[in-house]
């Protein structure tokens, strides 16, 4: 499967729309008037790196799962190429910003007694 | 998802593999890792970096394989003008695996590195350097090289010949302290590994295959005097102009010079004149004049191990050297090329390798550890994106542990 990557003007798109959700965290923060001559710039700074993270996570995760669900409720054996049942399990994974919780799709093969995880167009046996 | 045993993005797992490549100790690499947000152990540093490791040196042994078959393809858009390969050694201390915490079996081992570089030069009509460059005629300069080299560099110069480095550069001739445009670096990549040369050369030569180097107008090949050195060159390289490493060939001329001069002044006219006479091809000149030194002084008995520092097996040496690189020696001509003529950016990448390979406390697992740092780290001083490029293609696994999959390491 071929890899799509997000083109630049898009990036810069998304970027636009995050910056634009940084009224609404300051605003949650801060109140409307922002904040008083006693809140510090690290303070500020822990602000925006926990709602940066929030987004991160937030974003990963919705959009793992939208693409879990694209895998549809079988896949085939790597192996043996027979259809099986796709669930899923928690596992916890780091990435860019931060830890989420990926709803893995993991696979079951009863001829080969294994688990598989898809989708496999992006993998190679290991 | 491209996701393997750990429980990290492929993005991360390239930023931890970079920091295990350029940063000391794995725990310093865990900690710098650790203030970019990223939580790691060093030990888990280190078994990644290992892992990786070796998948790096499994992929340029798959290179190796096709070009072997000749279907490697070229990975670069345009052919390079100029271009050099310059290969030498470095060290590094290993020790036995799996004989529990310690350092078992210790053994230094040699490492090779080749410095696989793309040049800006000009040819020129005339020898744009026919008067040795200034810092090779400033006396404790020069020893001080010879020292880095050779390992010793006989004693201390006096009086004249020892003269500080700012007033002999001042007193240098006019003409060598103009120091003409030599040829500038533009792309440099890194091969190197534990194999030998017998392996080595086919790791070079996929290298310069994939960067096009067979097809460039101008083709150097520049090593120090150790035969497997020639022994690549002849098998991968026949084609590249072979050029004896400058700064070796200066330090038998220097400790030969040492050898037979009676004192300091002397020593140092011996050496600037063998010098001078090599920069400007009149080597014949000096092999006659080391000969009749050799004669006076008489020649090393047979069967008989010397002193390192005894004038005859200095001379002898030194004769040893040009008669066998004599052919490799014709500066005025490689400099009209716009060739390098000294092997000094791969001793530089060997400097630089080695400072993240090398240290009084640092043993390397054998083989798989020394192999897979020295993949690595050639990988992140290659400035061809050699990580991103591998991480950009790496495949994940279908199948993976159940303890990786539940996390629960």
């Amino acid at each position: 499967m071929p890899q799509r990557k997000i083109t630049a003007v898009k990036l810069r798109e998304i970027h636009e729309l995050a910056a634009g959700w940084g009224k609404i965290v300051a605003r949650r923060a801060f109140g409307d008037d922002g904040p008083d001559l006693g809140v510090d710039l690290t303070a500020m700074e822990q602000v925006a790196a926990t709602a940066a993270n929030g987004l991160n996570q937030s974003t990963l995760e919705i959009l793992l799962q939208q693409q879990a669900r694209c895998l549809g409720a079988q896949q085939p054996c790597p192996d043996c190429r027979r259809l099986c049942l796709v669930g899923s399990e928690d596992r916890p994974l780091a990435v860019q910003g931060g830890r989420i919780t990926y709803h893995e799709p993991v696979g079951h093969c009863p001829d080969c007694r294994r688990d598989f995880f898809p989708p496999q167009g992006f993998l190679a046996p290991g | 998802m491209r996701l393997d045993n750990h429980n990290f993005s492929p993005s991360l797992l390239q930023r931890i593999v970079e920091a295990a490549a350029r940063l000391g100790p794995f725990a310093d690499a865990s900690f710098a890792l650790h203030l970019a947000g990223v939580e790691v152990s060093a030990r888990q540093v280190e078994r990644i970096a290992l892992e990786i490791g070796i998948e790096l040196a499994q992929q340029r042994d798959r290179k190796v394989l096709l070009r072997r078959r000749r279907q490697l393809p070229v990975r670069v858009a345009i052919t390079p003008a100029v271009v050099a390969v310059e290969v030498d050694g470095g060290h590094l201390r290993s020790r036995e695996p799996g004989c529990g915490p310690g350092v078992y079996h210790r053994q230094s081992k040699e490492d090779k590195v080749a410095c696989l570089v793309t040049l800006k030069s000009q040819v020129s009509p005339r020898d744009p350097q026919p008067e040795p460059s200034a810092s090779l005629l400033v006396p404790r300069r020069v020893q001080r090289l010879v020292q880095q080299i050779k390992g010793w560099a006989g004693d201390e110069p006096q009086g004249e010949a020892g003269k500080g480095e700012a007033s002999e550069a001042a007193s240098a001739p006019a003409a060598t302290q103009q120091r003409p445009a030599a040829p500038q670096r533009l792309v440099r990549t890194c091969v190197a590994s534990m194999a030998e040369s017998r392996a080595f050369g086919p790791m070079v030569a996929a290298e310069a295959q994939e960067r096009d180097f067979y097809q460039a107008q101008r083709r150097a090949f520049v090593g120090d005097g150790a035969w497997y050195n020639w022994r690549i060159q002849q098998g991968y390289f026949r084609d590249f102009e072979a050029i004896a490493d400058l700064l070796h060939v200066l330090c038998y001329l220097y400790l030969a010079a040492w050898g037979v001069g009676v004192d300091d002044s002397q020593r140092w006219s011996i050496y600037t004149g063998w010098l001078r006479a090599v920069w400007q091809g009149r080597v014949q000149e000096v092999l006659e004049e080391l000969t009749g030194w050799q004669s006076r002084i008489g020649t090393p008995p047979q069967g008989e191990e010397l002193d390192e520092k005894d004038p005859r097996r200095l001379a002898a040496e030194a004769l040893s050297y040009l008669r066998n690189n004599q052919a490799r020696m014709d500066y005025p001509r490689y400099r009209r090329q716009g060739l390098p003529i000294s092997s000094s950016l791969a001793e530089s990448l060997v400097g630089e390798i080695n400072a993240r390979v090398k240290a009084p406390q640092k043993f390397w697992n054998r083989p798989e550890g020394c192999e897979a740092i020295l993949q690595l780290r050639a990988a992140v001083l290659s400035e061809d994106d050699r990580l991103a490029r591998y991480f950009a293609q790496r495949p994940g696994n279908i199948y993976r542990r159940r303890d990786a999959a539940e996390g629960s390491r």
